[in-house]
């Protein structure tokens, strides 16, 4: 028997999840050791070895793969605990950092500071150089001032240095000189530089990106090495994988050079994880919901995948790498719930896990989402965990009627509908952003939902957003780690080719298309990928001139042996039509980048199918308890089922609350719900 | 009363504004085309009631703060029941709630099942108004006609279809009317999608819900305002700020600004003199947003934008006919900016004094240039308000040093500067140099934020600048022991400078050619200071200088702060000494 293994290690949690060649999934959960990430991994392993009955060296040495999703890089960020970093740029422009674009986050709240800046400016050198727009160097680059800025940061012990030139992306040689002086005289130091990192206009972006990569490098490179040695002395000798920022997954190599492109690695597998559970369904059109503790991550999947962004902003840092597009609110079972100027507000500050909400008996009096779930009877009133964590709904009680029902003069069932309505129009409002803003109408799509908490939420979601159906993934507390074994290689590449249409030479971008699609096979071959398991996909950033921001048309389709510029202007028409409801017919189109990803494909995992069994479910039914929902006149008792002891096929209707060990699925009176084949949950809304 | 309303739904309620209005500033960000809107964010969005009442701004042009709930007003009352469903209606005349013609506002109607429930509005500052100068900032310009095309409320669309004819008559008059058809688009798009919203919105619960939940969110923010005014101390408190020019011989006009703290209410009065034969009036409207902007930055931040928060005040503009209350025919391109930042300066000197511990220094005046021409490389014209060469610092506040870069008070970072990059792929510029420039901010114990060092040449062609605002005779005034600072030389300088390396000072209110081989240098000004220099911790003063924000003498003469150059560190003996003899006080 051999084994792949999926190991996510979160703020909270450490998942687990491992598949054998039949198919069979063996899930596992600890609790997180930010301190030592390793330990948390042991541990995990520690109860797989057990579970299976194998010795831990035994069974890790049948593993063929190992993919890993961590938060190191996003934590050196959010603790300000990167690397000591230097900056090289081009004199006259040192600022470009620091000025952020002399933009300010908030607006009425001038007092409200900029975010840290990540390097300061004595550390920030400029060196005399300048290439122009067309990529001539219009000033040579002076060694001698690149030789001061080393002394400076051999001086200032720096760790990492960043390098960003203006229009470096046209005119790679004055970066490249930098960084080969740098590298001879500071051979320890990580090395950032623009044009390997980001080489696509905009400076503030590149350099912002190129900064972030240095700032996190060392810190993550130093984290692979721990655990990739860690792993191999517990007796694991296969390859290990990464999961990247991008949703696909790459080797250490990759990401020790481009740490940026692992700061979202974990959550960044649940679009993965979103479509393997569709397909079992036929379904590719769908909206993933991740809601666990302090935060709930969306993210939106059209026709089979994920929406990836070119330009986010991580925690007020602007990054220009591809990111699949997870919106992540602070929403969650710890959420708290307060009134604010007379009107009731949930999140996004969280209990945490200590003391948590109030209902955990640990001696918070804050009211939660959790302790109002509690209240309506949503959640078992005397212990979660499929019974092995104790809690005290009078606690939740109290709670919510000191901070919100009192206040509000409202009931204490009452305050908690109040609260359980106002976080899910938060998380509504999280899944607009990702679809309605960006032109998806919901009710195209599946909703998907994951997480300890998601299954109790996901119902009166899809009815605030108009989606018709909602699956419930037996795997929902493990998602990511799920997700991580169904990812594939994934790598992207982007290059500046600004042309308006009517200059554009179509047989050159044909040719950077190409060029882009060539490195591309290269870098997965290195990683054992053959080339008929590759898949490319093809864009183009296209605008109208005069906008700031491009549309992502996508090109895959287009035969460029017969291609005209008519047909590459549709494209763009029609795209920007969908986002902002209207075509400029006499705009000038133009491209800004050419990007071109290429997806290597692993074994998929297979799933077995279970015979399904009749509709009737009341072999599971585990007993009642009184519930609220809107629109009723009072608390009703309501049928629970176990969900462990329902078979394929089974169907429940609401209401009513099936409780599975590390997840509920609560189903509204006008709801029913089928456990199909796949082993998820299908909620379907009857009108 | 808002009591009588649910709070649940009060609170989705209000969620559904805020999403909407959100929706709209990214439609705007994205799909817009002109430099000054896709760049520079010179935009708001704002969502009325089905009686015009503002129910949300959004968190967009602090510029715009309050003055679309006149113009809105003024625009319903003029069709009155003519409105239908599919309505479109654009605008800009200050006579009737606009600020300066530049500033073009659509407004669309939403009605549900036949009844007026809201507006949604969207209000830009386009490149182009077709008068004698391009980019509508005619420094010659004696009366409002000018500045370019007057336009009183017009329905460009009816009952959904687009009246051609005048879409057409409005882009014929703009030199960039390409461009103007594509932030038409961009305008009508996001009053559009948030019309799709609230339609949702009033589905869902019905007009009359919707309806006392507006009212409740008005009330909130009335309530929350005279709680806050009820927390400042009673009294009577002056303020002003001087206009240095107005380029056609008026010499320094004061506007002056007395607030009245009464309890829950606040009462403000300004003086201004006559009105002026240049582009520096401000009519009604534009000045009342200024009194708004300049309260809003002593009020806690997390209130809801709507009209509720100014009914508290009572804002007395004095006799029309003045600076600050125009009346036809004043000139008033440049009113966002001058006197438009003096009024809220005025009423934010007043309040300082006020609250102390709250207080806030000046921040860098509007200075601004626009750059007009023909772009070689495809030969159509462009306009381009540069924000890269107008922005200097923000003031500091009691308690936190300013921020670089981020623009005068009516913009406070909403409109950014743009990638240098970007700008030169759009236009045809070279910037040689964009950098924080040492010695820029105000001193204080907090200090301003430090302004910048820009250096633009024209490629290939003859570019034409005109030079306008105000700041380069006075600096933002300092609060608090940072008052009394010298910061003469911390203003904005700009300077033509030849081949050979001569350079001219431009004059104020000018416009000249500027060519291929010729550069504009340009220093803008930091931000004033809080609080007297002196206290100010040497270790920060140090990093400051390790930082080149501030020369070693500075850090010795307006912060007291000897500095071994050589060996890099503090002489604390020297500094004990040199901050003694004056007390703590800075000379």
């Amino acid at each position: 028997m051999t084994y792949r293994l999926g190991v996510d290690v979160g703020g909270t949690f450490t998942d687990f999840a491992l598949v054998d060649d039949v198919g069979d999934v063996i899930e596992a959960k600890t609790p997180s050791t930010p301190d030592n990430p390793g330990e948390a991994i042991e541990r995990g392993l520690v109860e797989l070895s057990n579970r299976l009955g194998r010795p831990m060296d035994s069974f890790l040495a049948d593993c063929r793969l190992l993919i890993h999703g961590t938060t190191v890089a996003l934590n050196a960020l959010l603790q300000q605990k990167g690397a000591r970093t230097g900056l090289v740029c081009t004199e006259g422009f040192r600022d470009t950092l620091e000025i952020r674009l002399g933009y300010r986050d908030r607006r009425y709240d001038f007092r409200y500071p900029p975010p840290p800046i990540l390097v300061p400016r004595h550390l920030r050198r400029s060196v005399r150089e300048r290439v122009d727009k067309l990529g001539r160097i219009v000033t040579p680059l002076d060694e001698d001032d690149v030789l001061r800025a080393i002394e400076v940061f051999k001086r200032e012990q720096v760790e990492a240095v960043a390098v960003c030139l203006l229009w470096s992306f046209y005119n790679e040689e004055h970066e490249r000189t930098i960084g080969r002086l740098v590298k001879e005289a500071m051979p320890e130091t990580y090395l950032s530089l623009s044009v390997d990192v980001a080489p696509q206009i905009r400076e503030y972006d590149r350099v912002s990106t190129t900064v972030l990569n240095a700032y996190v490098g060392p810190r993550l490179s130093g984290y692979l090495e721990d655990t990739e040695r860690f792993l191999r002395e517990l007796g694991y000798g296969g390859p290990i994988r990464y999961i990247q920022s991008n949703g696909g997954l790459a080797a250490g190599d990759v990401i020790r050079k481009r740490a940026v492109l692992a700061i979202n690695s974990g959550p960044a597998a649940a679009p993965a994880a979103g479509v393997f559970v569709g397909a079992k369904l036929g379904a590719d059109n769908l909206i993933t919901m991740d809601m666990g503790g302090t935060s709930f991550d969306a993210c939106l999947i059209d026709h089979g995948r994920p929406d990836v962004k070119g330009i986010t902003d991580v925690h007020r840092y602007r990054l220009a790498a591809p990111m699949v597009n997870i919106n992540t609110i602070g929403a969650g079972g710890g959420s708290i719930a307060r009134v604010h100027q007379g009107i009731l507000a949930v999140g996004p500050q969280s209990a945490e896990a200590y003391p948590g909400p109030a209902c955990y008996m640990r001696g918070g009096t804050q009211p939660t989402v959790t302790d109002a779930d509690v209240v309506l009877g949503y959640l078992n009133p005397s212990a979660l965990l499929g019974g092995r964590f104790p809690i005290d709904h009078r606690l939740a009680e109290q709670a919510i009627a000191d901070v919100v029902a009192r206040p509000l003069n409202l009931s204490v069932p009452e305050a908690a509908l109040g609260i359980f309505e106002i976080v899910n129009r938060n998380m509504a409002n999280a899944i607009s952003e990702i679809s309605l803003e960006r032109g998806y109408d919901p009710r195209d799509f599946i909703l998907v939902a994951a997480g300890g908490q998601g299954g109790v939420h996901a119902g009166e979601l899809s009815r605030e957003l108009a989606i018709p159906r909602v699956i419930v993934p037996t795997f929902a507390s493990t998602f990511c780690a799920f997700g991580a074994l169904s990812t594939d290689v994934r790598h992207d590449y982007r290059r500046s080719f600004a042309y308006r249409l009517s200059d554009l030479d179509l047989s050159s971008l044909a040719d950077v298309l190409r060029d882009m699609e060539q490195a591309g096979y290269a870098d997965l071959a290195s990683e054992g990928i053959e080339p008929e398991k590759v898949v490319v996909l093809r864009q183009l950033d296209m605008r109208y001139a005069g906008q700031v921001y491009e549309v992502q048309v996508d090109v895959s389709g287009v035969d460029w042996s017969h291609v005209d510029k008519g047909e590459i202007e549709e494209l763009l028409h029609r795209q920007h039509e969908k986002e902002y409801t209207y075509r400029h017919q006499d705009g000038i189109g133009e491209v800004i980048n050419a990007t071109v990803t290429v997806i290597g494909k692993l074994p998929p995992v297979h799933l077995p199918s279970i015979e399904p069994a009749g509709a009737d479910a009341s072999h599971a039914l585990s007993g009642e308890r009184p519930m609220l929902f809107r629109g009723f006149s009072g608390y009703e008792q309501c049928p629970v089922y176990a969900g462990a002891a329902m078979q394929p096929g089974n169907r429940v209707c609401g209401p009513a609350v099936v409780e599975e060990v590390n997840t509920t699925i609560v189903m509204f009176p006008d709801f029913e719900m089928e456990l199909t084949a796949s082993g998820a949950f299908l909620m379907t809304r009857v009108d | 009363m808002g009591d009588a309303v649910d709070p649940v739904t009060l609170a989705v309620m209000s969620g559904v504004l805020d999403s909407s209005i959100r929706e709209m500033t990214i439609t705007m960000r994205r799909a817009a085309m002109s430099p000054v809107l896709a760049i520079g964010n010179d935009f708001s969005n704002s969502i009325f009631d089905g009686q015009a009442r503002m129910v949300l701004q959004g968190q967009d042009q602090p510029v715009h703060l309050g003055a679309m709930i006149f113009a809105c007003k003024e625009v319903a009352r003029y069709f009155g029941s003519s409105l239908a469903a599919g309505d479109v209606i654009y605008h800009n005349d200050p006579r009737t709630g606009g600020s300066h013609l530049q500033d073009m506002t659509l407004y669309k109607p939403v009605f549900v099942a036949g009844e007026l429930a809201f507006w949604t509005v969207n209000r830009s500052h386009m490149d182009e108004t077709g008068g004698p100068v391009a980019g509508g900032y005619n420094p010659m310009a004696e009366e409002i006609w000018a500045e370019g095309l007057r336009i009183s409320p017009v329905k460009i669309y009816e009952a959904g279809r687009p009246r051609q004819d005048v879409i057409d008559l409005l882009s014929t008059n703009f030199r960039t009317r390409r461009q103007f058809r594509g932030d038409l688009g961009a305008q009508l798009a996001a009053c559009t999608l948030a019309e799709r919203r609230l339609v949702q919105l009033v589905d869902r619960y019905g007009l009359t819900t919707v309806r006392s939940c507006l009212d409740a969110l008005l009330h909130r923010a009335e309530d929350l305002m005279r709680e806050e005014i009820l927390g400042m101390p009673d009294g009577s408190y002056q303020g002003r700020a001087i206009v240095e020019d107005d380029g056609h011989g008026s010499g320094e006009l004061e506007i002056a600004a007395t607030v009245r703290i009464i309890g829950d209410r606040m009462d403000i009065a300004l003086s201004a003199p006559p009105q002026v034969h240049s582009y520096i009036n401000s009519y009604a409207a534009n000045s009342l947003g200024a009194v708004y902007l300049g309260v809003i930055t002593y009020v806690g931040p997390d209130k809801p934008h709507n009209e509720g928060l100014y009914r508290p005040l009572t804002v007395d503009l004095g006799p029309t006919g003045t600076l600050i209350n125009a009346r036809e025919p004043a000139a008033c391109s440049m009113s966002t900016s001058t006197p438009y930042g003096h009024v809220a300066e005025a009423v934010r000197t007043a309040l300082s004094s006020a609250l102390a511990e709250r207080s806030g220094a000046g921040w860098a005046k509007i200075c601004i240039d626009c750059f007009t021409g023909t772009d070689p490389r495809d030969e159509q014209p462009y306009a381009y308000l540069s924000h890269l060469t107008g922005w200097g610092g923000g003031g500091a506040f009691w308690g936190q040093d300013g921020e670089p870069v981020v623009g005068p008070i009516e913009v406070a970072g909403a409109a950014m500067t743009g990638d240098v990059e970007l700008l030169e792929y759009m236009l045809p510029l070279h910037i040689h140099r964009y950098e924080l420039r040492t010695d820029s901010a105000c001193p204080g114990r907090w200090r301003g934020g430090p302004g910048t060092v820009v250096e633009v040449s024209p490629i290939d062609h003859e570019t034409t600048v005109s030079f306008l605002g105000d700041g380069m005779k006075y600096p933002p005034p300092g609060v608090r022991g940072a008052e009394r600072r010298d910061n003469r030389e911390r203003v904005f300088r700009k300077w033509i400078v030849e081949p050979d390396g001569s350079a001219e000072l431009v004059r104020l209110h000018s416009v000249h050619p500027l060519g291929p081989r010729q550069r504009l240098r340009e220093f803008t000004a930091g931000g004033g200071g809080a609080g007297n220099p002196f206290d100010r911790p040497a270790d920060l003063v140090f990093a400051d200088w390790c930082a080149d924000l501030v020369s070693l003498e500075s850090c010795r003469t307006d912060y007291g702060v000897v500095i071994d150059a050589a060996d890099g560190r503090v002489d604390d003996i020297q500094t004990a000494a040199h901050r003694e003899p004056t007390g703590g006080t800075a000379p």
